[in-house]
């Protein structure tokens, strides 16, 4: 009886970290998730993204080492594995993506139509910032980090973050002008 | 610049994982838990502590230090208390406390009929949260499924609430959306009542086999039993549901000729799929990144 209490102490603590470790994802998945799709541009590479940073996640918690920031530590992963992807330059066209189903665009009915060519809109401009600005631009107005959390999972200044998020704006700005001008 | 900016937050909201997909994420890594456990040595001595492990119980003195740290810490004690399921210490803080503050919130008889079936979906994690680790408990597995009961039921109720004020258009939306979520976690949910749970715990333990299996093989099989349950009685919902859909549709084409442009299409999934990886990498530290063109 005693030798299975002790297990049974061992179990609760395995459990108890495991039980945060999904607590976590259940926070985290949507904006991991989110966050790969806007740099991306492909749902299905997102959702292996997203999933590949919660598993980085398990491999660093089961080696016992603490993480202070988790949500920064997680886009930190998320930004890693991004930059992979750029690295095997698979990059999908926005065509292909939405040929694709499962593009969850909202749950409102009455706002399916008018919002579709928006969010198209919105999508196709975001295609052409390439990064870092375009890094800075999801991180800062999508992602919702300020400056100075940015900067720490870039890795640079804050100040470089600035200009990027300036000159991402402004990129922005040129390119919505352009296609309001086009169509 | 304001203007697109908004438009590229309220695409932002609307991009998230679907119901199905993040449960069947979820799933996989529940799997990849299992196939990946932490390393006895870590929890030995560990300072790495689950807030919410009971242990915090076996001293007064810790017990003490963490109802006046609960106190002063509030807010933060509400945000950890999220994560637990029955048995854990902040559960009863999650259930009493932090979901009547936010279902307060819930103004709305769509609000509330939409944190109604949030609340199914919170209910359903903690089952499955619960049925696949080791050391759960029975009774914790049957109290959270009598609240499921009384959470669908509720939920649904709420949905009916929509229709009798004449909104079909939301209680359609509402109607599938909670469908979506019930056919999810029944996936993940039938798949956790397949599985040999003693050769998963043998495979977390194995140095307990040989004692704790006969233990835990009377448990796995009620366990077992309980989520088979469970998961026809979510089929029973979703039967029933459909019936309601089908009859909300029926009385919307009688009001709405253009019923084809309002429904969105919902993505129809298969079995959760098995743990992918991008390929093997090598083994290094989350050092930061360099784009291949990287400049400033």
């Amino acid at each position: 009886m005693r030798v299975y209490r002790l297990k049974v102490k061992k179990n609760m603590k395995k459990s108890g970290q495991e039980e945060q470790f999904l607590a976590w994802h259940d926070q985290f998945a949507d904006a991991i998730f989110r966050h790969c799709f806007f740099r991306l541009s492909d749902r299905e590479k997102a959702k292996d993204v997203a999933q590949e940073t919660f598993i980085r996640l398990w491999k660093y918690l089961a080696e016992g080492k603490e993480i202070v920031n988790m949500r920064a530590f997680l886009y930190r992963i998320a930004n890693n594995l991004v930059i992979d992807e750029y690295r095997k330059k698979e990059m999908f066209s926005l065509d292909q993506m939405q040929e694709e189903t499962g593009f969850d665009i909202s749950f409102d009915p009455k706002r399916a139509i008018e919002s579709r060519d928006e969010f198209e809109r919105a999508q196709m401009l975001i295609d052409q910032i390439p990064d870092p600005y375009r890094e800075a631009l999801v991180m800062r107005h999508i992602d919702g980090l300020s400056v100075k959390e940015i900067a720490r999972i870039v890795g640079v200044s804050e100040n470089v973050i600035s200009v990027r998020i300036h000159r991402a704006m402004e990129k922005l700005k040129t390119l919505a002008q352009n296609y309001e001008h086009n169509h | 610049m304001s203007t697109i900016i908004n438009q590229l937050k309220r695409y932002a909201q609307h991009t998230r994982l679907s119901a199905e997909e993040k449960a069947a994420m979820r799933n996989a890594l529940i799997r990849h838990i299992a196939a990946h456990p932490a390393c006895a040595s870590v929890f030995q001595d560990r300072s790495i502590s689950s807030p919410f492990s009971l242990e915090v119980l076996r001293s007064k003195k810790s017990l003490s230090a963490l109802v006046i740290g609960g106190l002063l810490l509030g807010g933060s004690v509400s945000f950890a208390a999220e994560g637990a399921v029955p048995g854990d210490i902040f559960y009863p803080i999650k259930v009493r406390v932090n979901e009547p503050v936010r279902g307060a919130f819930a103004i709305t008889p769509r609000a509330k009929a939409d944190w109604g079936v949030r609340l199914v979906e919170r209910r359903l994690g903690e089952i499955e949260r619960i049925a696949s680790l080791p050391g759960r408990s029975l009774a914790a597995e049957q109290a959270t499924q009598r609240r499921l009961e009384e959470h669908t039921a509720e939920a649904r109720k709420r949905i009916a609430n929509l229709t009798a004020r004449g909104d079909n258009e939301r209680a359609q939306v509402a109607t599938e959306h909670f469908m979506e979520v019930l056919r999810a976690h029944e996936a993940v949910l039938e798949d956790l009542s397949e599985r040999a749970i003693p050769k998963n715990r043998g495979e977390l333990l194995p140095e307990d086999r040989s004692e704790d299996e006969g233990y835990f093989q009377n448990e796995h099989d009620d366990s077992a039993s309980a989520l088979q349950e469970t998961v026809r009685k979510i089929r029973n919902i979703r039967a029933n549901m459909e019936n309601d859909k089908k009859k909300l549709r029926r009385e919307g084409r009688n009001g709405d000729k253009n019923e084809n442009s309002i429904v969105p299409h919902l993505p129809v999934r298969g079995t959760a799929p098995a743990v992918r990886t991008l390929g093997e990498k090598e083994d290094r530290s989350e050092e930061i990144r360099t784009r291949p063109n990287t400049g400033r």
